[in-house]
Formats: structure tokens, sequence, C-alpha cells
């Protein structure tokens, strides 16, 4: 969903959507960052990113992903997923 | 839709791998550089498996390493992976042709769709007459049984002169209808005939035949619509056609596809139909009863006697005579691949025995049984594979190279033309699934058999002792089964062989060797007396045998077919049926047939001269016993439909050896006339003894023929002897049996061969240390042999009662021997023990010959 978000202002390489994703958080939600591959490996199976090749500042070919429109419907409904699952847990820590 | 796009994706990802896998390690690596910490990034290969592993082509990865490293073992173990394959192909192969056999003679390869609904329509048995008027039949009164009256009557047309050349026969066909739609006739080029083609006073329209189209015009697309002349065959008639479409490339009308059409014209007056298209699910007795109903209607003349109409079916009369011979090689074929199949499974036991260790140490280093299952059924479908492609391309090219010459050792040419035999899409996929039923039962049959041992065996290993009882029991089952199935091969082959051969060997009374046939036709109109024709053949009869010296002899039956019967009464007004055949003089010399007594006919018995005959032997014997035949009165009644037999008196002048005109001709009483005394015909078959090529002498003739009067035709010469259906397919079966049963032999000796020296190789120690101790070569070979005999002897116990079996489905086959002839199983049997015995002996030998002391050394 993260990668979902970044990609949807703008199309962005692999390393590019780390930094994005780090700095929104506040280095909050560090991962391996690594394991960002497998999981747009498995957005390119599932249509939701496409990607097109393009040369990175270090002069890489490296690959600029952008979001489909499938990528768009599915961001809106993880997004609204996430918040209603939030405002229950909200409520349930708002009661105990 | 999601699901498909997403498929689409994964076989887009498959497609490109490698720039895709290439791409990602790229894009990997850049995101590596840019980052201050790259220790934080991950494993970079667990999470490129990762990636991969998520477009689901692991498998793909798995079975294409399985593949490799089982081609990798396969190709160090040479010699066993070419004898497999080899084996297979073989057994395959044989299949494959029996199965494009089947195919071939189908009624799916009939240029008519639904031919199984076309009928034959035979109105009275063959002979010299049937009802008459019958072309008045009115067929639509029969619509609710016959679809389709398919009338065609042939006509023999000319094209005339272009530029000097003679006129360029072709055959035509004027067709009604019902022949149109009744055969589905489709064009390949321009259209067929319609409504208004086929009225009466429309213009004249043909369509003409592929190869007439090819041969004559090139193939140009530009002849439709063009005009063509035909002539009649005195030349005095020509009419002028439109071209309005091509007939399709195999499309045949007759007997078989040699009965191609050159042209084919509108019908325009009634004509007799001898071919139906019933209407779906009506049965073809309650046909033949409305017809046989409609015929009585419109004839006058029906013997009292007449048996009313037949039908036969289209695929019944084109194939019904192949179809034993067709079976014959279907079971042979099916025989050779059970013995391929067990000789594969003895042969891969023995290998999986020899890599036993191989395959132990791969368990202890911890490949699951399920990988261990997976490499052994990747070496059967790589064996398998290669044996069927193998056996597919030794089917085509065995089918390009002798598939016309097989089509006419068959007798008949396929539906689809004489290149029409070959390896179609259904006989390639019927092959394949045969290869994956050998792979299966590869890949299961060592499996079993090795599982119960396989732990086992690391215990053992390195002791060189054999392997468990077990793997012993299923090796000797397997080959024992392996001998008894190539002995019954073997005895069913011989049979057919042996029966073949009595069949040929038999005396026919004549020498069909060095003869050559050709028709001779003469033009009619202008040489209109009997006199001016028989004087035309006198002068051409002599002029040729003054340009060649040979004389030609004339008959009106050809020597392999039985004439029809007369009924002839001898002295004593005993009447008997006897073939009845009119021959020229000399005939009896070109046919190399012997006059027994008597005289041969001269040109003096000629029309107006006293009625003379020659008899067979058989006939002489019968009428007149013992007493001489010379000078005797024969009466011949020759059947007609009016019921007032056409009664004739000839005095006898000779008597001939009797013919045999086919291999179990059991009527033998024939009377000849002479041709001379019949009222000549504008058509005559000529023969000739000569030792020339049929063409060539064609060529003399024409040349000949052309300064007596360039209107008489000489039809293609042939050899007399090519006519002899039976001859062919005698030599086509021994060639195939005679073959079959070689490679019966090979493969026992093959296993037997193969099992000994594995079981040899298992006690090189044992003999090796015999030896030490003072055993005699000869001793240690004898006592090898005797396992091995125990072996032989079991199986051929097995393969007699199988063989006793296929004598039995073979009995109606079997001709002048019994089909559980004693000489020929004898004979197989000691073929095969011996051949065994020689396969066993040959590593025993080996082995207890080489210096064996070394052996012991390093046996382990």
């Amino acid at each position: 969903m993260l990668v979902l978000r970044v990609l949807a202002t703008e199309s962005l390489h692999g390393y590019a959507i780390a930094q994005r994703i780090a700095q929104r958080s506040g280095d909050a939600l560090r991962v391996e960052e690594g394991s960002l591959y497998p999981a747009l490996q498995g957005m390119l199976i599932e249509g939701w990113v496409r990607a097109a090749t393009a040369t990175s500042d270090t002069g890489r070919t490296v690959r600029r992903y952008s979001l489909t429109a499938a990528g768009r419907r599915k961001l809106e409904s993880e997004r609204q997923r996430f918040r209603a699952t939030v405002r229950a847990i909200d409520l349930v820590l708002a009661n105990g | 839709m999601g699901a498909i796009a997403r498929l689409g994706r994964r076989l887009l990802y498959l497609l490109n791998r490698r720039r895709m896998d290439a791409e990602l390690r790229e894009e990997m690596a850049a995101h590596r550089e840019a980052m201050e910490d790259p220790a934080r990034f991950g494993n970079d290969l667990r999470l490129r498996e990762t990636a991969r592993a998520l477009w689901g082509w692991s498998w793909l990865d798995a079975l294409i390493g399985d593949l490799r490293l089982s081609a990798r073992g396969l190709r160090r173990d040479l010699r066993f992976t070419v004898t497999a394959v080899g084996v297979l192909a073989i057994g395959l192969g044989v299949a494959a042709l029996a199965l494009a056999l089947r195919r071939t003679y189908a009624p799916e390869a009939l240029p008519y769709p639904d031919a199984a609904r076309l009928h034959h329509v035979s109105y009275a048995p063959p002979g010299p007459w049937e009802p008459s008027h019958i072309a008045r039949i009115d067929w639509p009164t029969l619509d609710d049984v016959v679809e389709h009256a398919i009338t065609a009557a042939p006509a023999r047309l000319y094209v005339p002169d272009e530029g000097g050349r003679p006129p360029l026969p072709v055959r035509a066909l004027r067709v009604s209808e019902g022949f149109v739609r009744g055969l589905g006739l489709r064009a390949a080029a321009g259209r067929t005939f319609d409504a208004a083609d086929l009225a009466p006073g429309g213009e004249p329209v043909a369509m003409i035949g592929h190869s007439h189209w090819m041969g004559r015009f090139g193939g140009d697309p530009s002849i439709v619509g063009r005009s063509l002349s035909l002539s009649d065959e005195s030349g005095e008639r020509t009419e002028f056609v439109r071209v309005i479409g091509v007939l399709p490339r195999r499309f045949f009308f007759g007997r078989d596809s040699r009965d191609s059409v050159d042209v084919l014209l509108p019908l325009h007056q009634a004509a007799q139909t001898y071919l139906v298209r019933l209407w779906p699910g009506v049965a073809p007795t309650i046909a033949a009863q409305r017809i046989t109903q409609a015929t009585r209607g419109v004839t006058t003349d029906l013997p009292a006697d007449w048996t009313g109409v037949r039908l036969e079916a289209m695929p019944d009369r084109q194939f019904a005579a192949l179809r034993p011979m067709l079976r014959m090689i279907a079971i042979a074929a099916a025989g050779a691949l059970t013995i391929v199949c067990l000789n594969l499974a003895v042969l891969v036991l023995l290998r999986s025995l020899r890599r036993r260790k191989d395959i132990a140490v791969r368990a202890v280093l911890g490949a699951s049984r399920l990988r261990l299952i997976r490499l052994g059924a990747a070496d059967a479908v790589l064996l398998a594979a290669a044996g069927g492609v193998g056996a597919l391309s030794l089917a085509h090219v065995l089918l390009r190279t002798a598939g016309p010459a097989l089509a006419i050792q068959l007798g008949r040419p396929s539906p689809r033309g004489l290149d029409g035999v070959g390896v179609d899409g259904t006989v390639a996929a019927t092959i394949g699934a045969l290869a994956l039923l050998v792979a299966v039962v590869l890949a299961v049959i060592p499996r079993i058999a090795a599982a119960r041992d396989l732990s086992a065996e690391l215990r053992g290993s390195g002791r060189g002792a054999s392997a468990g009882p077990v793997m012993r029991r299923a090796r000797g089952a397997l080959v024992a089964l392996e001998i008894g199935g190539s002995l019954a091969l073997l005895v069913g082959c011989g049979l057919t062989v042996r029966s073949a051969m009595n069949l040929a060997e038999r005396p026919r009374g004549f020498s069909p060797h060095a003869v050559l046939t050709a028709r001779l036709a003469f033009p009619g109109t202008a040489y209109p007396t009997p006199e001016a024709l028989l004087g035309l053949y006198d002068v051409w009869r002599d002029r040729t045998e003054e340009a060649t010296s040979i004389r030609p002899a004339f008959a009106n039956w050809p020597p392999f077919a039985e004439p029809p019967l007369h009924e002839v009464t001898g002295d004593d007004g005993t009447a008997i049926a006897a073939g009845a055949v009119a021959i020229s003089d000399g005939y009896v010399a070109t046919m190399g047939m012997a006059l027994q007594r008597g005289r041969d006919f001269t040109s003096m018995d000629r029309v107006g001269g006293a009625p003379v005959a020659l008899v067979s032997a058989s006939l002489a014997r019968t009428l007149w016993r013992d007493t001489d035949p010379i000078g005797r009165t024969l009466r011949a009644a020759a059947p007609s439909p009016r019921g007032t037999p056409d009664v004739r008196q000839y005095t006898v002048v000779g008597v001939v050896d009797d013919v045999r005109r086919s291999f179990d001709d059991a009527d033998l009483r024939e009377y000849y006339t002479s041709w001379l005394q019949h009222p000549p015909d504008r058509f005559a078959t000529l023969y000739v003894r000569t030792a020339g090529h049929p063409a060539t002498w064609a060529r003399t003739l024409d040349g000949l023929t052309a300064t007596l009067d360039p209107r008489i035709r000489v039809g293609l010469a042939r050899a007399v002897r090519d006519d002899d259906q039976e001859a062919r397919e005698t030599r086509f079966l021994v060639t195939l049996f005679g073959g079959l049963a070689l490679f019966a032999v090979l493969i026992a000796v093959m296993g037997l061969m193969g099992v000994t020296a594995y079981a040899v190789q298992q006690r090189e120690r044992e003999i090796a240390i015999r030896m030490a101790l003072g055993a005699e070569a000869r001793l240690i070979v004898r006592h090898i042999l005797r396992g091995a005999a125990w072996l032989i002897v079991a199986g051929l116990a097995v393969g007699l009662l199988a063989a006793l079996a296929v004598g039995r489905v073979l009995a109606s086959r079997v001709y002048g021997l019994s089909a559980s002839d004693p000489v020929t199983i004898v004979a197989a049997c000691g073929l095969l023990g011996t051949a065994a015995l020689a396969a066993a002996w040959l590593p025993a030998r080996q082995a207890a010959t080489e210096q064996n002391f070394s052996r012991l050394r390093d046996a382990d």
C-alpha cells in the first residue's frame, strides 16, 4: 500500500521509492530495502504497476515504476480498508 | 478477465525471462550503489530467488534441471541409450506404419464427404448381362430412401490435333445433378455445375480434372472461362465447351484413385445409375428392396431366378479386400511393440541395477524419494520422446520412399493417390500417446522393483553381491516373457511367410513373365464391316511381326481374373459350368501354356470356318474321362437374360494344361474359342512375349501403327505380371513378415545378452575366485549357461502357448499347412533357442577367459 501510495503521485525507480517511503514516514518504517523488489514483482504480476526502462542518476539502467488504473483502484480500496481497520482499533482502544 | 491478463503477463515474463532477470539484477545493483549502508539491502540472491518464484515458473526450472541431469546421464550411458532408443523407434515405427496404412485406407480418405452413405448398386451378378432399361428407373419416386442418384456415363473423348500431334485421349464423364450434389463436388478453381448448366439446352460447359489442369495447362487459373474443343473417337464430331471450374486435386471416380477424371460434362440423357447416396439412417437392405421393385417396374427381361439388386457401401467396396491384410499388419505391429516394451523394461531394469550405487548415494545425500522418482521419470520421458520422434521419422522416410511401392504391392493405391500414404497429425498424435504410455511403464517398472531394494543397497554396497531376489525374479520373468513374445511373433511370421510361399509356388499352368499387354483401338467408321476390320487386324499383325519378329496374340479375358461361366455339354449330355475365353492363334505359346495334345488355333480358324475349341485338361477329364477328346463335339450355352441361352457347337482340336488364375483357383475347367471366329470388335487386348521394356516396346508399336493408319491407337503397354495382385501381396507379406521375424529374434537375443552380461558382471568376484582355485573356463561357462538355459526354456514354454494362440488367429489365412504346423514351431524354437544360447554364451565366455586376478584385486 505504501509503495502504491508513493507511486500515485509520480513514477519512480526502486531506490527512489525506498527513499520516498523513508522520507514520508520520517524514517520510522525502515525495512530491509531489498524486499521492495519481490513486492514490486508481485505488483507487476497483478498489473497494479507498470515498468519502463530509464537511466538512474548513477548511469545504470533501472526500471521506473508507475501506477496503472488497476493499481489506483487497488490503492483506493486498500486505503479504505486500512482506515476502517484503524477506526475499529481506535474504537476498541478508546473504549478500553 | 484479471486471471487471463495475469496469465498473459506471466507468459510474457517466461518468454523474456533472461532480460527480466537481468533488469532486476541491474536495478538492485543500482539501488545498492545508491545506498549509504548497502548492508541494509538484504541478501541479493535470496531476494532475486523470491522474486523469480513469484512469477510461478520455478517448476519449469526444476523440470528442465531434471531433464538436463537425465540427459547427461543418458549421454554417459551411450550404448544403453542408443540401443533403447533404436529398439523403441523400430517398435513404434512399425506401429506408425500400421496406423498410417490404416488411416490411408479408411473412409475418411475418400474424396467424398460421408462416404459411408454412398452405396454401389449391382443389378445382377458380374457377368455378361444386366437387366435392360435400368436407365429408366424413376429415382425421384425413391426419394424417401435415396437422397441422390449419382449417375455418370463415361465417354471416350479426344482433344483434337494441335499442330500435327496425335489427338490426346481424355477420360471424360457426363454426370447428373445427383453426382454433383451426392458426391459433394467442390471446385479447386472456378465453380461447379449449377442447375442451369445441368439443364438441357444450356451453354455447353465443363469442369476439368486437377492433374489435367496441371499437365496440360500448367495450373493456369485463367483456364476458367476459356473454351475447349473435344472430339469423339472417329474425330468426326467435335463439341466446344466452356471451362467453368477445376476439380479438387484428389478427386477420382471409379474403382480407385487411378480413375481420375480429365473432363466432367453435364449429362443430358438417361443413363444407368450405379451409385446412390442414401438418407442418413436408411438401412441398405430396405433401400435395396425399393430399388429392386423399381427395377422390376421398368425391366421386361428379368430371368425367373433374378435375386434382385444388391447394395455395397462405398468403403466396403474400396477397402474390404485389404482389411485382412491391414488387420494382420496391425496384429504384427502390436506384437512387435509388446516385445519392444518388454525388452526396454529389461534394459531399463539392468541400467537401474548398474546405477544402484549412484542412486543410493543420492538418497543418502538427501535426495527425496520423490526426486529420485522424478529423475527416473525424466529418463523414461527422454527415451520415449526420442523413440517417438525416431519412430515418426522412420515411418515418414519409409512411407515417402516406399509408400508408392507399398500401395502398388497392396494392389490398391490409396484414395489420396500414390503419394498419399504418409504420417499425418492423427498418426503422430497416436504415436505420441503410445510413447507416453511406454514412458509411464518405463518409469514405473524399475521403481517398483528398486524401491524394495534401495535401503538394503547401501549396506551391501561394494560387496558386489547380486541384487535382491525381487530384482532377480523380475528381470528373469521379463526376459522369459520377452523370449516368449518373440517366439509367438516368430511363429506368426513363419506361418504367414510359409503359407504365402506355398501358395506362390504352386504351378500356374502359364508363365506371365516377360509378357506385355496393351489395348488396341481401331477406328470404327473407317472399317464398317467385320470382314474389313478382321482384315485390318491381319495386316496389323503381319506388319508387327515383320518389323519386330514378334506376332501379337489376342484374348478377350485377362489371365488373372476368373472368366465368365458357360454351361457346357459333352457328347453324353452331362452339363457343367466352365469358364469361356476367346484366344487368338499364338496366345497359348505367348502365355507359356502347354499344349498337351492336338493343335493350337491357326489364323485359318476365323469367321466362316468350322467352329473349333481348345479345352483345359480338367474339363477334358470331366467330360470325356479317359477317352481322347480330340474331334469331340462341345456344346456351350452362354447365359442370356431372356432365358433362351445362346448355344453353339465346337469341335475340340486340342487340350491345354489347366490354368490357375488365382492361387487357390479350384475350378480349372475352361474352354477356349478362336478369337478370330468371334465377330471382331474395334477394341482388342494384345499380348506379346518379349524381354523388352513396356515403354520401349510401346514406342516401337506406336511408330509402326502410325504408318498403317494413324487413327489406330495403342494404349499404355504394361507387364502382365503386374496384374498379379496375389503375387504382389505375397512379396509384400514375405518382406514385411520376414523383416519382423528377424526383428523378433534380434530383440530376444538382445534381452538375453544384456541379462547374462549383467549376471556375469555381478558374479565377477565369484568367477575370479573359482578360476583362481583352478576351475576350468569351460566349467564356468557351463555354469552360467545353465542359469540362462532355464530362462530360455521358460520363455519358450510361454511362447509356445502364445504361438498356438497366434496360429489359431491366423488359421483362416494359412494355406497348405496346419495353423499349429510342427515344422514351423520346432524351427522357430530351434532358431530362437540357439540364438538365445549364443547370446548368453558370448558374455559368459568373455568373463571366463579374461584375466581375472587383476579384477579380484580391484573388485572393491
